[in-house]
């Protein structure tokens, strides 16, 4: 697959293009004051990626992305098609997904699709491996991922140009204006593929292309920012997205005709503001989502809609040097319609939080604590514990013991047939620890850190026919235990005048997630691993970046798994990047082969 | 004399052996429409057969029989759950069940045990067309390369006395087992099926096995349709009517101790409740219309009440939990 893109950047405010090399950054103290309370998960390895390094990698979607930076498994059908994460061996519904700190997955299905999260409405993604429920709530079981808009980028036209193999066209255009008082950012996306790429069914078969596969999605972000005073800040973000795609058909199927259309608005109001000694945040939320599912073929319309109105305030209070203190309420409600819906669906969600953080020296101490109330759902008390300890300037210590849990979907409650409206929580305890090493000699620099993780869920949620019924309803019958170890090692040299950085990054995941109560339909034995779940994954990367051009080669595997009618081979994937970085405005080209 | 007496024989011989087919063409079906047991009826009696159906009130979901008068033999997908790929019953008669057979589905014989000659079977259309081109659910039988040994097999077992038989009679809707891939097929015309070898029986159960498996079970669409059933009778003036305005009424349903029967009008005030099996589980009288019939020491599971006389039926289902 070839894909070739060119990117022009004209800054009204000049400053110097450094290279680009994705970061992991690890977050310290210092530069975390100004967050809330509830964004300083330092019990674990939390990955931040800011926007150059967004837009300098080739990801056109947050799905390609994670799976580039080997962040998650991301099960898909394909390019364009339903692209969906699992954390550390957790469901699609266990990673909870945070726009600008909302939770904006469908409470219909409880998941997100990420491959309509493009790359470029995006200006930071924070991943937070772990669960962190009593911090955000539902969702937050196995990981969660922050896509955040801000206006630190100074005022600039954007324009990304993409052309790839298969009629792939991407625009994107962004315009940022204003410094002082009031702030604009204006997002344009534009992009269609025709996505006919050729493929082999299986070994030895005539190559054939896929069919029915056109993608062609626009999509347009307004975000303005306004000072009221000099540390209270108003933003406001809307974001419409329309996508239409074509269903290719699966291996099981000659054609296909089906197609979906999918219409989001969101928009985000957040007053913010910081005292000397607290800050606090409120934001209102609402989100709109149809969705339209047509089969022509075998007759099938399915038409879905929702809109959720949230509201969310927190505020934290510096106590003392040591000791801050945040507390926080959260409601949300949602209404929806579908067609396998009896009649409207209705439902409140509601919660408090409280979490404080303590510093002891060089020992870094939080605690959190959840209420959450959703209309007549039980859902237990949270807690959060977590720890952060360098035993010397290169050697850091973490870890965290968490209670999570996942409320059930509207689809689990009141699909028809088969909804469930007795469902309980998910909900489970995890523990986490994390060593870190880094160490810089001259030119050298290494960094090396390992995560090893243990998580027990109750009351799984599983979709399951019973004796005597023609339909699957969903049940808390399962019992999932995951466990693993993650590993990942990068050595960086920079030459002696820094036009010269050459980087070999590698990291390793081994993951164990089995269930642990025997369930007939699904057919899952004791101590099965779960579908859909590699107990392996690697990759290994090398870039060299010089002045005005930058190459990278990243290889990536991934060991075989069971999928829900046979074993799925291990199967690799190498890619070759080639950056360059013209003098005239600030032009990026890429070409990416994969 | 000669004449005579081979007439003689001819008539005790009909009369010993007379056969009986049920063919729902009595249920006044429009055409190209189904009934799927909606109206909470729990089954479709024809000749001297009960075809038991397991209807959902609360999801609108169906297990067992249904009956049907549908002929689209072109559209795939669930949504055609209810035709046969022939494009109508046997002999393009009207009317046809079709069997959604997750789980074993029991075809009952009524007026105690009956040997089945046999009967015509066919595939439905949805899984015709899913064996044939794959879904989304479902492989292509053979396969991409055709050479897939694919097979969609039912087999017929007999209930007698309560016990499953161990002889069964198998039918292959498909089979692709063959070397020479001219020799695969796909069922798509109405086919006899004997059935004489089962003897007498309380119930046939027809199991579906596919060699198209996944972890949510057999992946090939569970249904098939069947008409014209043959059964041998001693008796020769049988005949099933269905009586509208006859309506047993079973509350609560599902039950966990006790279901009140009622019936405004009566055919016999003797009514005989049965398991999926065909197994009797006890006979009672209606007293004013209305029993209560005590379910505590009853399995969970699907029975049936069935009232009846000499050539007429009505029956209703209802679930113990």
């Amino acid at each position: 697959m070839f894909r070739g893109s060119t990117m022009l950047l004209c800054l009204l405010v000049p400053s110097f293009l450094m290279s680009q090399v994705d970061t992991i950054l690890t977050l310290d103290s210092v530069v975390i004051t100004a967050l809330p309370l509830r964004s300083l998960d330092f019990g674990s390895n939390v990955k931040v990626f800011d926007a150059e390094d967004l837009r300098t990698n080739q990801s056109s979607n947050v799905a390609d992305f994670l799976s580039d930076k080997n962040l998650a498994f991301i099960k898909t059908y394909g390019q364009g098609t339903l692209a969906t994460s699992s954390f550390r061996g957790g469901s699609a519904g266990q990673s909870l997904v945070l726009w600008n700190g909302l939770p904006v997955h469908s409470p219909m299905l409880g998941q997100l699709d990420f491959s309509l999260l493009p790359i470029g409405f995006v200006d930071e993604i924070r991943v937070q491996p772990g669960g962190n429920s009593s911090l955000w709530g539902s969702g937050a079981v196995a990981g969660s991922i922050s896509l955040d808009n801000h206006f630190k980028l100074p005022p600039s036209v954007f324009l990304d140009f993409e052309l790839g193999s298969f009629n792939n066209v991407s625009q994107n255009l962004q315009l940022r204006l204003g410094r002082k008082k009031l702030k604009s950012a204006t997002r344009i996306l534009f992009e269609k593929s025709r996505n006919n790429f050729p493929y082999r069914p299986f070994v030895g078969a005539p190559e054939i292309r896929l069919d029915h596969a056109k993608i062609l999605q626009k999509g347009v972000m307004q975000s303005f920012e306004y000072a009221l005073r000099k540390n209270q800040k108003l933003a406001f973000h809307f974001w419409h997205q329309d996508t239409d795609r074509e269903i290719p058909p699966l291996l099981t199927q000659t054609e296909s005709l089906a197609q979906q259309q999918d219409r989001a608005t969101r928009m985000a109001f957040i007053f913010k503001g910081e005292k000397s000694r607290s800050i606090y945040e409120w934001k209102l939320g609402y989100f709109a989502e149809h969705n339209n599912y047509q089969d022509e073929k075998i007759r099938l319309e399915s038409a879905n809609l929702f809109t959720t109105w949230m509201t969310d305030f927190a505020q934290d209070w510096i106590m003392k040097p040591w000791l801050r203190i945040s507390l926080g309420t959260t409601h949300s409600y949602t209404g929806a319609r579908a067609d396998a819906y009896s009649d409207r669906a209705h439902e409140y969600r509601g919660a408090i939080f409280l979490s404080s953080r303590v510093t002891i020296r060089k020992l870094l101490l939080m605690a959190a604590l959840r209420k959450q109330w959703a209309d007549n759902q039980s859902v237990p008390l949270i807690p959060l514990l977590s720890f952060q300890y360098p035993v010397t300037p290169q050697f850091m210590i973490r870890g965290k013991l968490s209670r999570d849990y996942r409320l059930p979907t509207l689809n689990d409650r009141f699909w028809i047939p088969g909804g469930n409206p007795a469902l309980k929580a998910e909900n489970g305890w995890s523990q986490e620890i994390t060593f870190s090493w880094d160490k810089s000699i001259q030119d050298w620099s290494w960094s090396y850190q390992v995560t090893g993780y243990n998580r027990l869920i109750h009351d799984w949620i599983i979709w399951t026919r019973k004796d005597g019924q023609s339909f699957f309803s969903p049940e808390n019958i399962a019992k999932v235990w995951s466990r693993g170890l993650e590993q990942n090692i990068k050595i960086t040299h920079t030459s002696a005048e820094g036009s010269i950085v050459s980087t070999l990054q590698a990291s390793y995941t081994f993951l164990k997630s089995t269930n642990e109560i025997a369930v007939t339909n699904p057919l899952l034995a004791k101590g099965q691993q779960l579908i859909y779940t590699p107990r392996q994954q690697a990759s290994a990367g090398f870039s060299l970046q010089l002045k005005k051009m930058g190459f990278s080669y990243k290889h990536f595997l991934t060991g075989s798994y069971q999928g829900i009618d046979q074993n799925l081979s291990r199967f690799d994937l190498g890619a070759i990047e080639l950056n360059m970085f013209p003098i005239l405005f600030r032009q990026h080209a890429h070409l990416l082969l994969s | 004399m000669k004449t005579y007496l081979f007439f003689l024989l001819f008539f005790l011989t009909k009369l010993l052996f007379a056969q009986t087919i049920a063919d729902f063409e009595e249920y006044e079906l429009s055409s190209d429409t189904f009934n799927n047991g909606s109206d909470g009826s729990g089954g479709f009696i024809s000749g001297n057969i009960f075809l038991p159906n397991d209807y959902s009130l609360d999801f609108n979901a169906w297990l067992g029989w249904a009956l049907s008068s549908k002929k689209d033999t072109m559209t795939p997908g669930f949504f055609n759950q209810y035709s046969c790929i022939a494009g109508s019953g046997n002999d393009s008669s009207q009317n046809y069940a079709v069997a959604f057979a997750l789980e074993p589905a029991t075809l009952k014989l009524v007026q105690g045990p009956k040997r089945v000659s046999g009967l015509y079977i066919c595939n439905g259309t949805y899984p015709y067309l899913s064996m044939r081109d794959g879904d989304s659910f479902s492989k292509k039988f053979g396969g991409p390369s055709g050479n897939d040994p694919d097979f969609f097999i039912m087999t017929v077992k007999k209930f007698s006395n309560g016990l499953l038989s161990t002889d069964s009679i198998n039918f292959y809707l498909a089979d692709f087992r063959s070397d020479n891939s001219d020799e695969d097929y796909i069922i798509s015309d109405w086919t006899y099926l004997d059935l004489s070898p089962l003897g007498e029986a309380d119930s046939l159960q027809f199991n579906l096995f596919s060699s198209d498996n996944g972890i949510f079970g057999m992946n090939t669409p569970a249904y098939f349709c069947i008409d014209q059933i043959v059964t041998e009778d001693l008796s020769t003036s049988l005949s099933s009517t269905i009586q509208d305005q006859v309506k047993l009424d079973l509350f609560p349903n599902p039950a966990t101790t006790f279901v009140q029967i009622s019936a405004e009008k009566q055919l016999n005030p003797v009514i005989s409740i049965y398991d999926q099996t065909g197994k009797m589980m006890q006979t009672a009288t209606l007293i004013e219309g209305r029993y209560t019939l005590d379910v505590q020491d009853y399995l969970p599971g699907l029975y049936y009440v069935v009232m009846e006389n000499n050539t007429k039926y009505i029956s209703a289902g209802f679930i113990k939990q």
